[in-house]
């Protein structure tokens, strides 16, 4: 794979307003590295409910997107906070967890929408949620 | 967003839902069509989803919270314009809206809202030959009419 197949976009996340520009972003990069609407949009919606996740759980974040093309294209979301940590992961990543705001929802939604969802969290540190989703 | 969002229109409030909102957008929006309401008295609240590219949890909730307030003011909401990408990415993430009823544009959310106006007034005659979708209200005077 060649430097010029990735693509790639940082956003910090701090407000709403962030989450806006960040799902936007993730549309529009995977609309261009030609995944089909319904696609791009649920890829949209991850990086939605991630990013919102920090809006809401924590003092900020941000939120890395890249786009691989090549033979093996696919969609990369991280998102990294220095939050509190999830205490239970397993609980978030089944859906039957809400802490705040009905947010558990959204992350095992997200796990379903995605290939790959990884969570990585130690509590006191932060959390970063690494995802994936290839194109067919 | 502002007040071009939400428009009356006879017993009904048609709320045009903006494309990007941010959370703190949403729940001005909810503020905005209780107080509406209460303002012209309506009976129906449209919510025409035709500009929403990009609908998650926190949307759906708002969705079905707007619903579930709407009804304690004696109204009723009906989702409209629904693009196929949203339907699909809303179902994969496991949400669904049980209870509020949702057509495929503003035409039928106004059928079905003058429809049940009809049938909860008993003038049912006058409607009978417009409708045309398969809903209980349907059903029930497509009943009647055969008794």
């Amino acid at each position: 794979m060649s430097y010029s197949d990735i693509n790639t976009a940082t956003i910090p996340i701090k407000s709403s307003v962030d989450v806006i520009i960040a799902r936007r972003k993730a549309m529009n990069m995977a609309a261009e590295m030609g995944f089909p609407k319904p696609e791009a949009t649920k890829i949209a919606v991850v990086v939605s409910e991630l990013t919102r996740n920090i809006v809401i759980y924590t003092d900020g974040g941000s939120v890395v997107l890249t786009a691989y093309g090549g033979s093996n294209k696919q969609f990369e979301i991280v998102a990294r906070d220095n939050g509190p940590g999830i205490k239970d992961v397993d609980r978030i990543l089944s859906g039957g967890y809400s802490t705040s705001k009905g947010l558990g929802k959204g992350v095992s939604g997200s796990k379903n929408i995605m290939d790959i969802f990884e969570i990585h969290s130690i509590i006191g540190k932060g959390t970063t949620i690494k995802t994936s989703k290839k194109m067919r | 967003m502002e007040t071009t969002a939400v428009q009356k229109l006879e017993n009904l409030l048609l709320v045009s839902v903006p494309q990007d909102m941010t959370d703190e957008d949403v729940i001005l929006l909810r503020r905005q069509v209780l107080q509406k309401i209460r303002q012209h008295g309506s009976r129906w609240v449209l919510l025409d989803f035709a500009l929403v590219d990009i609908c998650d949890s926190f949307f759906g909730r708002f969705i079905y919270s707007m619903a579930e307030m709407v009804k304690l003011m004696g109204a009723k909401v009906i989702i409209s314009g629904l693009q196929d990408a949203v339907v699909e990415t809303l179902i994969d993430l496991g949400l669904t809206l049980p209870h509020i009823p949702a057509v495929l544009d503003l035409d039928d959310a106004l059928a079905l809202a003058r429809s049940t106006d009809a049938t909860s007034f008993g003038a049912m005659a006058s409607i009978r030959e417009n409708v045309v979708w398969d809903t209980p209200e349907a059903k029930l005077l497509a009943n009647r009419s055969e008794v």
